[in-house]
Order: C-alpha cells, then structure tokens, then sequence
C-alpha cells in the first residue's frame, strides 16, 4: 500500500517522506485543535494545564464537560452573528470590485504596448507596500470628509486599497503566461477585441482570476488595523470583534477562543471548495517580473 | 543592469510627481495643518434640535443622537446596558462604542487632533489621554454654572470625589479649564493569598523570625522574603511568591512606580503639584543616589518574581493569581470581582486577603525622605469633544452628568461590579457593609485599602506631562532591561536621564 | 477554429512545450513579425486603444485611493505636528528625518526587523520547500493533504497572535508546559523572556504562513519541465545535481513571487506583536514597523511616524527591487 502512494520504491524514503507529513500534520492541527477543545471547557477546565513534566496529565485535556456558553455569549452579548455578516459582505464586494476592475486593468496591462510596461506593474505592486499606519491616517480623513467612517461602504473601499493593486499584479502574471498569438489568431478571424478578451484570453485565466478572488477574500476577512480605525462601531468584524474579548478587566478567554473557530471556519470552507481552483489557478501563474 | 534599476526609480517619482498638482498639496496641507478648535460642526450631519423652551431641562436636546467613546471597561458596559433609560429621561440616544484602550486612543486621538467631531465624548483616562488631549476637550466650568443644564445634586466640589480625583482627571497643567469629570476608579492594592499566609505562619516565623502576615506596614523587604518562602519548590499550592505587571506602557509604568516613590516619595521630576502636573518639567532626577539604590533592591525583588512579570499587565498577572501560579501580586481593585469568581479562580471563597502596597524599606532610604505605601491608580473621566458645536456640547453635558451620577454609580457597583469615584457611594452603608465578608459586591473588599492609599503622604498621581506616553515607554524598556540583569542600576540611571532629557529637550 | 482549439488542448493538458508552433506561423506570417510588438491586435494608439480604456479605470481607482496617502506621507514628515488646538503644524524641512538617525529606538527597532524578517523567511522557505518536495512525492493524497496544510493560512493574523498567545502563556499555555516538559525551557517564560520572545513571534509566523510557501513552491515544482528533468537524468546527473541545475533555475520566477509577496507582508503586519508582545519586553519585539505604530497613535506624533513611515517605504522597495534583480540573472528565461 506504501509504495503506491508514493512514487519512488525507496523503503527509506517511503519512511521519512510519511513521518514528514505527519510530524507537519501534527504541528499544523495541534493549535486549532487545542482551540476547539478549549472553546467547549469552561475557563477552569481550559486553564488546568498539568504539572510540569507529568506527560500521562496530557489526556487531561479530555476531561472535561462540555458547554457551548462561550458560542452564546458570542452571539447574544456581543452580537458576533452581525460581525461576520460585515465581513463576508464588505469582503466579497471587495473582492469583486478589484478583481473586476483588476482583471480588466491586467488585460490591458498585459496585451497593451507600452514602454514603460515593468515600470507600471511593479509601481502597481509597490503601492501595496506602504506602511498600512502612515496610510490610515490620510484615509481617516477623506472617509470622514465622504462621511463614509465606520460604514460597509467605507470598509470596502479601504480594503479595495489594498486588495485592487495585488489582484492586478496576480492577474497580469497569468495573462502574461498566455501567448499573444492565440488571440491573435482570433483576431484575425473576426473577433473584436472585446470577444477576444472574452472568448478567449479569458477562460484561460479563469482558474487564476478565481484564485486570486479567495486571496483578496481571505485577506479582506482577516484584516484587523483598517477594521479597527476607519471601520468599528456599525460596521464592525470579526477580528475587531476578537480584540474587543481583551477587555480592560480580563482576557475572555473563552469567548476569544470559540471566536478564533467561528472566524476560521468559513475561510476553510472556501478553501474546500475553490481547493480545486486554488492549486490549479497558482500552478498556472508563473513568470513575471 | 544598473540602468534598468535606475529607470524604474526614476519612473515611480515621474509619475508620482506628475500626477500632483499643487492643489493636491493644498489639500493636504489645508486638511491636516489647521485642525480646528471650536469648529461649529459643519461636518456633523446629525440634526440638533435647538432648545426646547420651558420645562425640563433634562429633555430640552431630544432627539439628539450621542456617540461615546470608551475603553471596555464593566461600567461603561453597564452604561451600555442603561442606555433605555437614558433615552426614557432625556429623549436622547446614546451610542456607547467600546474598544481596547489603545484603540481608543487612536481613534479619539485622529478625531480631535483632525479637527473633526466623530466621537461627542470621550473616556478620558488620565495619563495615557488626558496628557496628550487635554487641550482638546471642553471646559466644563461654564456647563457647571450654567443654571439651563441640569446638575448634580452634590455638586462638583473636591470633596464631593475621591481625594483630588477632580484634578488628577479634570485639571491639567493648570487650573484654568475643568476637562473631564471622574467616572471611574483602578487602585492598586495588594492581592495576597490569606489562606496560605495562615497555613504556612509557623514554618515563615521559624525561618525568619517575624510573623506571616500582610499588614499595612509590611514593607517592600517583608515582601521580598514572603517571595522568596514561597518560591520554595516544597510549597506546592502556588508556584511563586509574587507576580509583577512589567508590560511595556501603563502597566509597567505603574508597577515601577510604586516601588520607586515608597522609598522616599522619589519622583522623576519634581512638581509645584503633582495632581496637576506641569508642561515642561525640566531634567529629571534618574541618577541621584536614592534612584540607583532603590534599583538595586528592585532588581533582588523582580528576580524573585515570576519569570513572565515583565510581558504582564494587569489581566496577565490577574490570571497567574487566579490559577495560583502566584501566591500574591499588586493588582487593581476591579479585579476583586473575577478573583472572587470560583467559576475562574481558585483563590475565590474567602482565600484572597487585600491590603495597601507595600511601605518602602528604611534601611534603603538614602535621600532622607518618607517610608511610604507607595500607591498609584488611573482614574478615569468623561470629556466632551472641544470641535463640537455649542449645542452639542451642552447635550453632551447633560449625558456626562448622568453617567457620572451617584444614583447610577452606586446602581452599577452593585449590580455589576463598577468602580465609583463619590465619596458619597464609597461610604455609603451598604456599600461598607459589603467591605466585609460575605459580600455581594467583591470589588468593595477593596476599598479599606484603598481608602488609606489614596491619600498623601501615600499616593503618587502623576507623573501628569505632555509626553507621558513616550516617557512610559522608554522608562519600560529601559528599567525591563535592569530587572532582567541586563543592565546595571547605575548604567540604567544614566541611560534614562539622558533620555528623558533629551525627549524635553533640556 | 480549427487551429485555436487545437492549441487550446494542448495548452491546457500539457506540461511540457506549449504548442506547435509551425503550422500556426505560416498562416499569420504575413500580419505579425516579432511577435508583440507589431501585433495585429494593436492598431491604435495605446492610450485609445481597447488596452488603454482596460486599463484606465483601475489606473484611476489606484491613483485616487493610493497617491493622496503617498503624498499626505510626504508632506507630513516635514512638518512637527501642533499639540495644542489652535496652534499650526510647524514647518521642521527634514529635522524629522536627520532626528531619526539619534532616536535610539528606530536604530535597534531595524536591528530587530531584520532579524524578524531574516528569520522568518528563510524558516518558510526551507520548510515551505520541504513540504512542497514531499507532497510532490505523493501520488495519492495530495490533494486533500494540501488543502488541510493550508489552514493556518486561513487564519486572520490577530487570531495567529491570540492562538500563540495562549499556547505560550505560562499559566495555561500547553506550549509552554511542553517546552518546560522537555526540559527546552527552565523555569522562564516565552513572551517574557528578552531571549524567547522574538522566537515566540516567529514561531507564530512560520506556523502561519509556511503553508502559503509552500503551495507556491508546489505549484513551482509542477512546472519544471520534465523533459530537462530526463535530459539531465540520462546525463547521469545524481538528485541534487538535478535538483540545483534543473529545478532551481526552472522555478526562480515562482520563488520570487513567494518571496516578494511574504517580505512585503511582514514589513507591514503588526498584527501579532500587537496581541502577543506590544513591543516588549524590554523593547525586544518592537520591530520598526511597531515603532511606527507606537509613535504615530501612542504618541500621536504623526510628523515623526510619517517620516519613518517614509522611510520603510524606500527601504522595503529597495530590498523588493534588489531582489527581484539579483534573482532574475540567476533564472531561466522562458
């Protein structure tokens, strides 16, 4: 059974590449796992770590009653179910306006004759390199000129900042990879440009565009400092939310755990689904300067 | 290849520089330069009904919506909670937005240094805030005196707070303009473990030759010895002596502090008043004699605390006490209630004894100063956004009132645990009957030793300058170092001197 | 379409050469001579071309959301921020920047980016390449085990720092009582200790965003194309001759990437050491980008905080252009 998961009919590397996986298996779940268990303990239970060096006080991470009172707490008190709504919807839209306008913007970038061409794409990409404290400042004041502060609407436009120039670079790379003749045969064919892009340039990128959208995704979801200082009160998300469990008396440590799962969950989700496109859409990508 | 380099550079600034004009800069120099005082809301979109006339003058702002900015601390949760009622009295809508300290002081921070008038009041915390933004906020002298607004019946007078609290949080620098009104309290008292100081007496009064007990002329040096008897791997209810709070910022501010001002009130600088503070204090005093010896005492007294002390503040220290990795530590008086929780500690259930910090060590005093318990806090206010307009700044008034009132902080004590800052609540009967075990209010088994800490010659305000923030963290940093022995006293004296100087620029 | 199609499918399949490209050739060698440069698709002019009106609106978005941030940044950092209402900014030309030079705290604070930094990448890309050469061993199960390796991508960095925090807390920490178990760690403390704490956030960062180095690295490997592989095989040449002449050069523009964008985030995250460290203890996790953080909210010196901020910036692109170059002259060129 061994040999037909792995290539190579080595014994010895049969071994170390199954303890590999296993010991990089362990030292992945471990966190999350100790996270689940800890957000169904109370916190006596979560706290009572054995003494030092009693290895068979490990299994007492089993012993415990279960409750789900911190997933209530989340979701009564601290309004958690209206947090990650916030986020799912200014992320998506998110997502989707910089993939749009980014996938648009690559094309041209990509098939578009111009000089400058490696100069343009990586100042594309350098504006995401800026110190994310020195931008918010500035930001702060035209959301409040827009009054558009600690809305959904704003949320998305700062997450867009960030998320607009890293789409458009991702995009470029996979556009870049497909070669212009093809559309060029299209083109000579009849095509416009419009159907050229369309009918041809386009489905070949998909995977990319589609691994590129679950990035921006996931990193719109998870972002915290923008959150915290242009978005906040009505429009708060889940990791402001998570801060907020540090209060100013104690650590919930509860609640913060049973919030780590909640706010991991649905990314995982998405990854399960798109898996296919994921790995597909990053093997496709390739050179680019 | 260095060409190639070269052209990109210079491609990133032609573009730069060509998409600017000059407006662009205008702009940006006209929205950041000027941040306006006393602006009369025009960015404000919420409607403020004028004046109602006649009647009462609780409700002559209905209508009006208010947002408050506060750290998420349990009273102004309760606040959260009473916001009804708040409506039910003036018809007003109060929005309490909770968040981490530090976030709070970003956000207030952009709101009133741009001018703008996002937040309508603020959570005035007195060193971190109230030392940068001061100048920012309302003077309520003129909302004090003004018979059109409704006032407490107590008044706003001294004595009606805790001692001086009025200044700590409300004067700055001098006393021409009142900021904030006191809303809520954190004293540092010592949390110790009763249970074992009775368990263990015999076996303490055999090895030292003084009786286990925490009094209020226990000194630092007794407390280096409970530490060092309860370090004992054979004790093996807790697993150190003492917990510290050395985390870089407030927290280790204030752990530093006490120690240091025990022995001869020592103070980085001195002060005309200490509960109003000063502009520009001049050079200060790390590198005279009783600093350095004082360090050397403290450096024996971190060593023997729990290794982890210097990355905790006070929820860090908080949980070490309540699991018992720790059998004592100086921690606020809010966390009585979560210590006295069983649900999430096993100090609860009448193991816990409070009393005042530490009294500094004779023997280590050099300057010819006092032996004091040297104690400090952080007491926090309400202050009203000095960009709002006239109106809004009087319906403001009307909810600080309110938030700050007898009535609602005794309510809040009780029901959930507050931190209130009248004297009238502190010594009201139940609320000293509940000093006492058994109690339904745990936060009052505090307030005996509070009471006797809050006071001169014991308590330490300050220190109140504009540079707070900055000073607490080189001080951090610096006196980490020497409580890890990685630098000397004498070397972390001077170090600090020519810092803080430099940061005054003197 | 007889031709497209058939390049299509080949396109999509196939690992090795892309398409065939002779019989294409012939039939639009009268419309295309280089290849790009005189393409028939580009008759007009670029900017009223169709590339130029794809790419105008996302250039806009981008100048407006970003350029007013750049600039606000500049003309900031010449000025002292006023501290009381009323009073004007003070115009200070580059005091801010030549102050920076005897501010203590920005000299250690790069000392500490760049051991941050150095660490964390160069664990991410040994373990990433690690990972990414056993999973491309496997034949059955990779799928799914890459997908369950990728969690802690997954994860919001607050949350990283949140979980480490609690794994490495010394009262409750199940990290620490192993560490403490085996004897790594004597009666100490991770977060508090001036040696351990630094570790600690790069443990966190590693376990984090190894995953992501690695898919990129899979990917990577499953484009080197096969027929160099045999080439090289039937040359005689052992594994890791193969592996430093074949693979590496193959993979540089991926390496690259991964690289580039993880060095970008980690100058710009301070996600974790905000939860886990606040700089401390003792100033030893206060990474520049930290600094920069204390000293434009903490101390609301916003003058002082643009100049750093200014600063980081050239800086980071600097190190982004520099090793984008050096890596290029090393790849193979396509």
């Amino acid at each position: 059974m061994m040999e037909s998961i792995v290539r190579k009919r080595n014994t010895i590397g049969i071994i170390v590449t199954v303890l590999v996986i296993i010991i990089w298996l362990i030292w992945t779940l471990t966190p999350l796992l100790i996270m689940a268990l800890s957000s169904i303990k109370t916190r006596r239970e979560a706290f009572a770590t054995p003494e030092i060096g009693d290895w068979l006080g490990v299994f007492n991470i089993f012993r415990f009653k279960p409750t789900t009172r911190h997933y209530k707490t989340l979701f009564s008190g601290a309004g958690f179910a209206t947090y990650i709504w916030h986020g799912i919807v200014a992320s998506i839209s998110s997502a989707v306006i910089a993939i749009t306008l980014g996938t648009l913007g690559a094309y041209g970038l990509s098939r578009g004759k111009i000089k400058q061409e490696d100069n343009l794409s990586f100042w594309i990409i350098s504006t995401r390199m800026a110190p994310i404290v020195v931008v918010i400042v500035p930001l702060y004041y035209i959301f409040r000129k827009l009054g558009i502060l600690q809305t959904i609407p704003g949320l998305i436009i700062a997450y867009t900042t960030f998320n607009l120039p890293f789409a458009m670079w991702l995009i470029k790379g996979f556009f870049d990879d497909v070669p212009i003749e093809i559309e060029e045969a299209a083109f000579v064919d009849g095509d416009t440009h419009w159907a050229v892009f369309r009918k041809v340039a386009l489905p070949l990128v998909a995977p990319g565009i589609v691994a590129s959208f679950v990035l921006c995704v996931l990193l719109s979801w998870n972002d915290f400092l923008f959150a915290a200082i242009i978005g906040g009160g009505p429009a708060k998300t889940v990791p402001v939310g998570i801060t907020e469990l540090q209060t100013a008396v104690e650590v919930r440590w509860g609640p913060i755990n049973a919030a780590i799962i909640i706010l991991v969950i649905p990314m995982i989700f998405l990854g399960v689904l798109i898996r296919k496109y994921l790995v597909q859409g990053l093997t496709m990508g390739a050179v680019r300067e | 290849m260095s060409s190639e380099k070269m052209s990109r550079r210079k491609f990133l600034e032609k573009t730069g520089l060509a998409a600017l004009s000059g407006g662009l800069l205008y702009a940006v120099g006209g929205s950041i330069a000027k941040p306006k005082f006393g602006f009369a809301g025009g960015q404000k979109e919420k409607e403020v009904i004028k004046k109602q006339g006649g009647g009462d003058v609780w409700r002559q702002y209905a209508g009006t919506k208010l947002i408050f900015m506060s750290e998420n601390t349990p009273p102004s949760s309760a606040i959260k909670a009473y916001s009804k009622e708040f409506y039910d009295l003036t018809g007003m809508e109060i929005d309490v937005q909770q968040d981490v300290l530090s976030t709070v002081q970003e956000k207030v921070g952009i709101d009133l240094k741009g001018g703008t008038t996002g937040y309508d009041l603020n959570y005035a915390q007195d060193k971190p805030m109230n030392t940068m933004f001061a100048d920012y906020w309302v003077d309520l002298h003129e909302f004090i005196n003004d018979d059109t607004l409704p006032q407490d019946p107590e008044g706003y007078g001294q004595d009606v707070w805790g001692y001086r609290w009025l200044d700590v949080t409300g004067y700055f620098y001098n006393r021409d303009r009142l900021v904030s009104l006191p809303y809520d309290n954190a004293v540092c008292v010592m949390f110790y473990r009763k249970d074992l100081f009775e368990k263990y007496s015999n076996q303490f009064e055999k090895e030292y030759g003084y009786p286990l007990e925490y009094t209020d002329d226990t000194t630092w040096k007794n407390v280096m010895d409970f530490a060092k008897f309860f370090n004992n791997p054979k004790i093996k209810e807790v697993e150190y002596g003492i917990g510290f709070q050395g985390l870089e910022g407030w927290a280790g501010q204030l752990d530093f502090q006490r120690p240091l001002f025990s022995h001869g009130q020592w103070e980085e600088w001195s002060f005309d008043d200490p509960f109003i503070g000063t502009r520009n204090p001049g050079p200060c005093h790390w590198g005279d004699d009783q600093s350095v010896e004082t360090l050397k005492h403290m450096q024996d007294l971190y060593a023997l605390g729990h290794p982890e002390s210097l990355s905790w503040n006070w929820s860090g220290v908080n949980t070490a006490f309540q699991t018992g990795k720790v059998a004592m530590c100086p921690n606020y008086g809010e966390f009585a209630a979560t210590v006295e929780d069983p649900d999430q500690s096993i100090a609860a259930g009448g193991k816990t004894g409070y009393g005042m910090d530490p009294k500094g060590e004779p023997s280590w005093i050099v300057n010819g100063g006092k032996a004091v318990n040297g104690t400090n806090y952080g007491i926090g206010g309400i202050a009203i956004n000095g960009n709002l307009s006239k109106d809004l700044q009087r319906a403001s008034y009307i909810f600080a009132v309110w938030a700050t009132s007898a009535k609602l902080q005794k309510r809040v004590l009780v029901e959930l645990g507050g931190t209130p800052t009248r004297m009238s609540v502190l010594t009201d009967p139940e609320v000293v009957k509940g000093m006492k075990r058994p109690t339904k209010m745990p936060n009052a088994l505090t307030y005996p030793a509070t009471l006797k800490g809050v006071i001169p010659p014991h308590v330490v305000p300050g220190p109140k300058i504009p540079k707070w923030n900055e000073y607490s963290v080189i001080q951090c940093i610096e006196l980490s170092k020497c409580m890890a022995k990685k630098q000397g006293p004498e070397e972390t004296a001077k170090i600090l001197k020519k810092k803080l100087d430099q940061m005054h620029g003197v | 379409m007889v031709i497209p199609v058939k390049i299509l499918g080949q396109f999509r399949g196939d690992n090795t050469t892309y398409y065939n490209q002779q019989s294409f050739r012939k039939e639009i060698a009268l419309v295309t001579n280089n290849g790009r440069e005189l393409s028939v698709l580009h008759k007009k002019k670029f900017i009223f071309s169709f590339y130029g009106w794809m790419l105008i609106p996302a250039v806009i978005l981008l100048l407006v959301i970003t350029v007013y941030p750049f600039f606000w940044m500049i003309v900031m950092s010449l000025f002292k921020v006023a501290v009381r209402p009323g009073a004007r900014n003070e115009f200070v030309g580059f005091q801010n920047y030549v102050n920076l030079v005897k501010d203590h705290l920005w000299v250690k604070g790069w000392g500490i980016q760049a051991k941050y930094v150095s660490m964390s990448l160069t664990l991410e890309f040994i373990l990433g390449f690690a990972i990414a050469l056993f999973l491309n061993r496997l034949r059955k199960g990779a799928n799914v085990l890459t997908t369950v390796f990728l969690f802690p991508m997954m994860v919001a960095p607050v949350a990283v720092g949140f979980l480490y925090l609690y794994l490495f807390n010394a009262s409750f920490g199940w990290y620490y009582w192993v560490l403490r178990s085996l004897g790594i760690l004597k009666k100490g403390s991770i977060l508090g200790d001036l040696h351990w704490a630094l570790a600690g956030l790069v443990i966190a960062d590693v376990w984090e965003w190894t995953p992501f180095m690695a898919l990129i690295l899979l990917a990577g490997l499953k484009k080197v194309p096969l027929d160099q592989l045999e080439a090289a095989k039937c040359d005689g040449a052992g594994s890791i001759r193969r592996f430093i002449d074949v693979v590496l050069p193959n993979m540089v523009p991926i390496i690259v990437i991964g690289v580039l964008i993880r060095f970008m985030d980690i100058m710009r995250y301070i996600d974790k050491i905000f939860v886990m460290t606040t700089g401390g203890p003792a100033g030893v996790t206060k990474t520049i980008s930290y600094y920069l953080f204390d000293v434009a909210f903490h101390f609301f010196e916003l003058g002082r905080g643009a100049a750093i901020g200014f600063v980081l910036l050239l800086i980071t692109l600097g190190l982004a252009i520099a090793f984008v170059n050096i890596l290029k002259k090393k790849g193979v060129q396509r």
